[in-house]
């Protein structure tokens, strides 16, 4: 039992020590950029403190120990202003990162074991605290904290009623200070409503209280107010603001308002924390009710037909598009679950590029927007990567030297943004920079010399498909190979991963101007729209955002659709010549057929008529992956043209047709058809 | 007789040879008539398809194509033994599955270099159990790379 309630507190304080952390370090940034600024250190502090109290009680002491040393820096700071130096934001960053560390061993449950570096960071931060040896006593903690929300809410009961601040401090009164405090407190319950107090638990505290406060909101007077604490209180000091006085910041340092951008806790909406695991197992169970669900559609129009006069029968095909209505529902709020900010992400970026920035000496400043934009959170996990290499690429090869920058007529700062928006079903992210941009020439002639292209392809190409040409395996045209970027790896591997989330990268850039990379995603990846179609006995699922048009081939029209060209068979379509592939041949399941349905499909711009037997009909399917050991970097390898799994309403297994990976693999088959001119 | 000091195999028949599996491996064993296997196109050729295993997809291999043997066809008596590999789970298409055997640790012997026709690289050991001999095979040598099992012979 005791076992299984400290793992519960050791997820809720590994989750809580995330949030602190991500504050703390944004804290940093912010210290870094902007200097000594109260309020930043004010909340810094809070989190260290908050994350010591709890790694205290959980028995954590490394974490502890050192969080206890950086609020000490932090007092420091803000009772002598101006020691702000590179090296105490240095060894905060550092703090920062040994406390990651330190936070993932107890997520491990490693044990703790001697650390030199907490030692080492621990003396510093000494040696910066001893400076000045006298220690005042922190006020950080006798302040009432409210959420703007929570602001506005007294505003607007302020409106009605007044709200009231009023400070204690006891001077006369040494003994039995909380005591005296109750006594204050339990006579202004009968006057209006309690709203905060500081400490939190005012009529809980035990001994020494020197100083208190509490806001209050009531219908009486300040003078009401003052006769009825002066019952309790006798030669003893307080003070009474008004929320005009609060605002105008009268109320001092006993007072604040909490930014919402600093602290995401400060959310008026309720809500719960739940385990990732939980919704992924909820998002199982509603797959297998689409799947039943789609069964159940197949059943009804079975029963339709044959049972025109049964009651039971038709009471049951008037429930059957209820329970699809439901369950559609019913997906679509838990995808919405699914659904997480891409600022989620973004905000890892700032401490990243600031520790590119400094390794390359570049200057770059970091812009966000669309951080509201939602994505499915199993794609946006599979982003992060991808989005660092582009990001470190953008910094190194990208972004110019201060110098250079001045040299060129730009501002000596480089600005690298991130954004995101939503077009339609997809979800785009683009990395942004305003660098030296990608010179087309340049990547014709490294192409050439890695022997990617032939000279002749080269001459052919516009500096669309050149820039494309950054994508391929084995291309880098950084001429210094570092521990960044440019090891020949890394744009091909960015283009895989997202190719792998359906999605797609584009490049276009300027030289001198900057260059920007955009990642486009599908919302989701879970439920998908689907046509079932049906070739030598197998069903297979095309993803409808691929479909164009589906057209029927027999005898009579055979011979005008499917023409013959070089001795491979095309087909025209809207005025498009487009290679015909036959599904049997291409699966190697026998001979081809000649009538039957040609798909006619396409992803980026790239076409390709797919002919089956058979159409099975439109479809939600769920995608599934086909398991531990068929894929890429698999025991079984990667199956070309099948890019998952669905499962049928009878319960058996439909795989689901890869148009893009089809495209490739017929590509790499001979020469492509595809830019044959349309006149044939 | 303490029952630590045996194990319990699955035996099963593969083109005439008894083999066996630690039960502890084994998640369930299915008939191959009761479910239907997708055939995967283009798959490595020991790969006989995909199936649904409670809303999952698994694939099902043949030991038989796998260790290289004669095939037999598929009949009534054809099983998919569905066998657990660190988490993941993969079928096992066997010609058929025979009992469970409680054989003492002592009677599982080092697999001698050529005793059957599979590959000593899936084997873990022979166990005797009154006259039988049963081929004790290695789960996690079948689910393994290929190349191991080239550097597996090589070492030899």
């Amino acid at each position: 039992m005791e076992n299984i309630d400290f793992e519960k507190f050791k997820k809720l304080f590994l989750q809580e020590a995330d949030e602190q952390l991500e504050i703390m370090e944004k804290a940093v940034m912010q210290l870094e950029e902007n200097g000594e600024e109260r309020e930043i250190i004010d909340e810094f502090f809070r989190m260290a403190h908050s994350l010591k109290g709890s790694a205290g009680s959980m028995g954590y002491t490394p974490i502890a120990n050192l969080t206890h040393e950086m609020e000490n820096v932090l007092d420091k700071l803000r009772n002598s202003p101006g020691i702000l130096s590179d090296d105490i934001i240095d060894l905060l960053f550092i703090s920062l990162d040994t406390l990651k560390h330190l936070r993932e061993n107890v997520e491990k449950g490693l044990p703790e074991t001697e650390n030199p570096e907490i030692d080492h960071l621990l003396q510093r931060f000494g040696e910066i605290t001893s400076k000045d040896s006298e220690k005042k006593e922190t006020d950080i903690d006798k302040k009432i904290y409210l959420t703007s929300q929570e602001l506005k809410n007294l505003k607007e009961k302020n409106q009605e009623k007044n709200v009231f601040f009023i400070c204690f401090e006891l001077i006369h009164q040494k003994e039995m200070q909380s005591m005296v405090a109750f006594l204050v407190l339990n006579n202004l319950k009968d006057e209006g409503e309690i709203i905060k107090t500081y400490p939190p638990h005012l009529d809980e505290v035990e001994g020494d209280l020197p100083f208190f406060s509490m806001l209050i909101c009531t219908e009486k007077q300040t003078d009401e107010i003052s006769r009825v604490i002066g019952q309790s209180l006798e030669n003893e000091e307080f003070k009474i603001y008004t929320l005009e006085d609060i605002e105008n910041g009268k109320s001092g340092e006993y007072f604040q308002e909490v930014k919402e951008s600093f602290s995401q806790r400060g959310e008026s909406r309720e809500s719960i924390r739940v385990d990732i695991e939980k919704v992924d197992q909820l998002m199982k169970l509603v797959g297998e009710l689409v799947i039943d669900k789609e069964r159940l559609l197949e059943i009804s129009k079975g029963i339709k037909a044959n049972s025109r006069d049964n009651l039971e029968a038709q009471a049951l095909l008037q429930t059957i598009p209820h329970v699809d209505f439901i369950a559609t529902e019913l997906h679509e709020s838990v995808m919405d679950i699914r659904m997480y900010p891409v600022g989620s992400i973004f905000k890892r970026f700032p401490r990243l590029v600031r520790d590119i920035s400094r390794q390359t000496g570049k200057d770059v400043k970091l812009k966000f927007s669309g951080e509201d934009t939602e994505l499915d959170r199993t794609i946006l996990q599979e982003v992060f990567d991808p989005l660092v290499h582009l990001v470190r690429n953008a910094i190194d090869h990208g972004i110019e030297t201060p110098d250079r920058r001045e040299k060129e007529g730009k501002p000596s700062q480089g600005l690298l943004a991130l954004n995101a928006w939503q077009e339609e079903n997809n979800i785009i992210i683009e990395v942004k920079d305003d660098g030296a941009g990608v010179d087309p020439e340049k990547i014709k002639s490294r192409a050439l010399e890695k022997g990617l292209i032939t000279a002749k392809e080269g001459e052919e190409m516009d500096s669309e498909s050149l820039l494309e040409l950054i994508l391929e395996p084995g291309f880098s045209t950084s001429e210094t190979v570092n521990d960044l970027s440019g090891r020949g790896v890394g744009m091909d591997v960015v283009r895989t991963n997202i190719e792998k989330l359906d999605g797609e990268v584009e490049i276009t850039s300027q030289p001198g101007e900057g260059t920007s990379i955009k990642i486009v995603l599908p919302l989701t990846l879970a439920i998908v729209q689907a046509l079932m179609v049906r070739e030598k006995g197998n069903d297979y699922a095309i993803p409808l955002s691929a479909i164009f048009e589906t057209i029927l081939v027999n005898k009579n029209n055979r011979r005008e659709v499917i023409k013959t060209v070089k001795s491979r068979e095309v087909v025209t379509w809207r005025e498009q010549v487009i290679p015909l592939i036959r599904l049997g041949e291409f699966f190697q399941l026998g001979n081809s057929h000649e009538e039957g349905f040609l798909i006619i499909g396409g992803v980026k711009g790239r076409m390709v008529a797919i002919m089956v037997e058979g159409v099975i009909g439109e479809q939600e399917i769920v995608v599934k992956s086909l398991g531990d050991f068929m894929g890429k970097d698999k025991l079984f390898g990667e199956i070309p043209g099948i890019s998952g799994a669905t499962i049928k309403g009878n319960g058996e297994v439909a795989l689901i047709l890869d148009i893009q990976g089809i495209l490739k693999s017929f590509k790499k088959g001979g020469d492509s058809v595809e830019r044959q001119s349309t006149g044939c | 007789m303490a029952k630590n000091q045996q194990i319990q195999l699955v035996t099963f028949q593969l083109s005439g040879e008894e083999y066996g599996v630690d039960i502890l491996r084994i998640h369930e064993i299915k008939r191959l008539k009761e479910i239907g296997i997708t055939h995967v196109p283009r798959a490595p050729e020991f790969v006989e398809g995909v199936i649904n295993l409670r809303g999952d997809v698994i694939p099902v291999i043949d030991l038989g194509k796998r260790f290289d043997l004669e095939n037999k066809k598929v009949d009534k008596e054809t099983r998919i033994i569905v066998v657990k590999q660190e988490d993941k789970f993969i079928g096992l298409l066997v010609d058929r599955v025979n009992e469970v055997l409680n054989v003492d640790k002592e009677a599982i012997d080092e697999p001698p270099r050529e005793i059957s026709q599979v590959n000593s690289f899936f084997i873990s050991g022979i166990a005797r159990y009154n006259e039988r001999l049963v081929i004790v095979l290695d789960i996690g040598n079948i689910l393994s790379p290929r190349e191991n099992e080239e550097l597996a012979k090589i070492a030899r």
